[in-house]
């Protein structure tokens, strides 16, 4: 298991490569000057040709690619062009944030989209399947800013005016607290999805023969459910699990916007707003790294939930 | 005449669908004494499945429905039984054997811990007790007691089966059903399956119906076979009765389709014309007349009563009333 481990993040290596090469490239034909963006663009040409200079901008490409990824070596980012600070502070200053809310989102929809998935599908085409789809529905298709108003009126507002303090507080990060109605409002919105897949996996395997001889044991009903059929149906769920989970850390601007999270989402919008390329290219990079170890976790849980797969790694 | 084990009354189950009420089984009787074993034959779609599970009142609802019967087993009811009491009973009293032992484990446990559950629920002992259990049981159908952390995926076909043959006997039940366990797999194993069905049987004294639609299987392990056809039984009794000397136009149609190694004259199987109606559309009076080379006008408008022609040996068929 270990080698396998290791041996998945050697792979990590070309994949990351090949990504600072596409991201690199793109930014570098992207029209726009850096040297002008960082010295404002009534700066005089020759200070701006001396900042190319210093900046390396007169180097051909793949001279330019080559610092870039030596750079990377030393966790060095590069200059951010805006604030002048290094790309891999402001990384890892917003970074927590963003782990933090899309961990806590994940487990909401995962809670809530399991529960509701088995609800659905172990009562198939009654009132509280078709209950459970409509929950799901209403979920993914309430827009994340309404939610989040209608919790901070209900939770912060409403509350401190009634019972003379805050639920939970309206903005702001650091506290488990705070954290609560930004993960649901995130939760929801994945929740659907998780509901469906959870649904149609499980009604899959309830038709299964093993099943049948689960109950011809005697076990109860939440036995034959929660452990035969589960275990057996949660691969599909963990995969849109770390689909999701991805997609959530790639941020999420209005919530961060509306709960004021200093988060991945808002720097990433506002450095491809503001042409800030080493930025961008940190950030981009930043969430392949992510993605690619998601991706082996969720992996490795296969192995942990079916021992066929197990037997697979080596 | 000693008490019967199990005893099916007038059973009648059907699937209700969208597209029509499916009648599997309709009016069944059966007996099975204590220590009895009985062989169930019939073809594909003969109501053979169905009638097992609605004995474990496993029949999947919707669409299946028991519509009306009694089953008893040790006198009680088994359908007027609340669903806990029934779950005491699967798995201790009655256990099952399916047909498919590929898909009849579950993949993600390891066998050990499989048997172990059935043991630990209806013994009330811990799964730990359970695994030495399920270590015994191995044994006792040749496989080394080791195995029991090994997962179904570790096992071949033929030991699978013997593995859900191990499952089914961990709580001495006194009824298996055996709905038929050799089908899935090939000749030899299926051959190897058997001698240890048999030998067991005679270890542990339980009942056995063993449902099959091959009747060299059931000849090897039963004393009594029932034949079924559209729903209903139509002949049943002693092997060697019925054997040497079968009544129903059925039951002859079934043992001219067996191929005879000696008889070197005959070249061609005599299979039945015709095939089994379909469970949606039964015919009026006795459901085999379609296809019966002896039907006369009463066949297609009365459904014939059970004949006993020889001791324990029931004929449903006008040809004998």
């Amino acid at each position: 298991m270990l080698k396998y481990i290791a041996k998945r993040l050697i792979s990590m290596v070309p994949v990351l490569v090949g990504v600072t090469f596409i991201v690199f490239a793109i930014m570098h034909f992207t029209p726009g000057d850096p040297a002008t963006l960082l010295l404002g663009e009534e700066a005089p040409p020759a200070e701006v040709e001396r900042m190319r200079e210093r900046m390396g901008l007169n180097d051909p490409f793949i001279v330019q690619y080559g610092n870039f990824l030596m750079g990377l070596f030393r966790l060095d980012l590069g200059i951010s062009l805006t604030s002048g600070r290094p790309v891999y502070n402001e990384i890892m200053n917003r970074l927590p944030a963003t782990i933090r809310l899309s961990a806590a989102a994940i487990l909401v929809a995962i809670f809530i989209g399991v529960i509701a998935g088995i609800i659905a599908s172990t009562r198939q085409y009654t009132v509280f399947d078709g209950g459970a789809m409509f929950i799901a529905l209403l979920g993914v298709s309430m827009p994340n800013f309404w939610l989040g108003l209608m919790m901070i009126l209900l939770f912060s507002v409403f509350w401190n005016n009634t019972f003379g303090y805050v639920l939970f507080p309206s903005s702001g990060f650091g506290t488990l607290r705070h954290l609560v109605m930004p993960a649901i409002v995130l939760g929801t919105a994945h929740a659907a999805f998780i509901t469906r897949i959870t649904r149609s996996s499980m009604l899959e395997v309830l038709r299964q023969d093993y099943i049948r001889t689960a109950r011809s044991k005697g076990l109860n009903e939440r036995v034959v459910i929660y452990i035969h059929a589960l275990r057996n149906a949660l691969m599909p769920v963990v995969t849109m699990a770390g689909l999701r989970f991805g997609v959530l850390l790639g941020g999420s601007v209005v919530t961060e916007q509306i709960f004021a999270i200093p988060g991945m989402g808002r720097l990433l919008v506002e450095s491809v707003r503001s042409q800030n390329y080493t930025l961008v290219q940190g950030i981009i990079l930043t969430y392949a790294i992510i993605f690619s170890l998601v991706n082996l976790a969720v992996d490795l849980l296969y192995a942990a939930i079916d021992p066929r797969i197990k037997v697979q790694y080596k | 005449m000693s008490a019967n084990l199990l005893e099916i009354k007038n059973l009648h189950v059907h699937y209700i669908t969208d597209d029509g009420t499916a009648k599997a089984v309709n009016g069944i009787d059966l007996a099975l004494k204590p220590g009895e074993s009985l062989g169930l034959v019939g073809e594909t779609g003969a109501g053979k499945t169905t009638s097992a599970l609605s004995v474990l009142r496993l029949v999947p609802n919707p669409p299946g429905k028991i519509i009306e019967g009694e089953i008893n087993f040790n006198g009680e009811n088994l359908l007027k039984k609340r669903e806990r009491e029934m779950r005491r009973i699967r798995g201790n009293k009655i256990s099952m054997i399916f047909q498919d032992p590929m898909t009849s484990l579950n993949p993600v446990f390891t066998v050990g811990r499989q048997i172990a559950e059935n043991v630990a629920l209806h013994q009330n002992v811990s799964i730990k007790k359970g695994i030495e259990r399920a270590r015994e049981m191995l044994e006792l159908v040749e496989i080394p007691g080791g195995r029991v952390y090994d997962y179904p995926h570790e096992f071949s076909g033929g030991m699978r089966q013997r593995v859900l043959i191990a499952m089914a006997l961990a709580c001495n039940p006194a009824l298996i059903i055996a709905d038929e366990p050799t089908t899935a797999l090939d000749v030899t194993i299926q051959a190897q399956v058997l001698e240890i069905i048999k030998g067991l049987m005679e270890k542990v004294k339980t009942s056995l119906i063993m449902i099959s639609h091959d009747l060299g299987v059931v000849r090897e392990v039963s004393e009594r076979v029932a034949v079924m056809y559209a729903g209903q039984i139509v002949e049943v009794g002693s092997i060697r009765s019925v054997f040497q000397n079968h009544k129903h136009p059925y039951t002859i149609g079934l043992f001219g389709s067996i191929p005879d190694i000696d008889d070197r004259e005959s070249t061609r199987l005599k299979p039945t014309p015709g095939l089994m109606p379909d469970a949606m559309e039964l015919p009026e009076g006795c459901p085999f007349h379609p296809r019966c080379p002896e039907a006369m006008k009463k066949c297609s408008e009365e459904t014939p009563e059970s004949v006993e022609i020889d001791e324990r040996h029931f004929v449903s068929c006008f040809l004998y009333s």
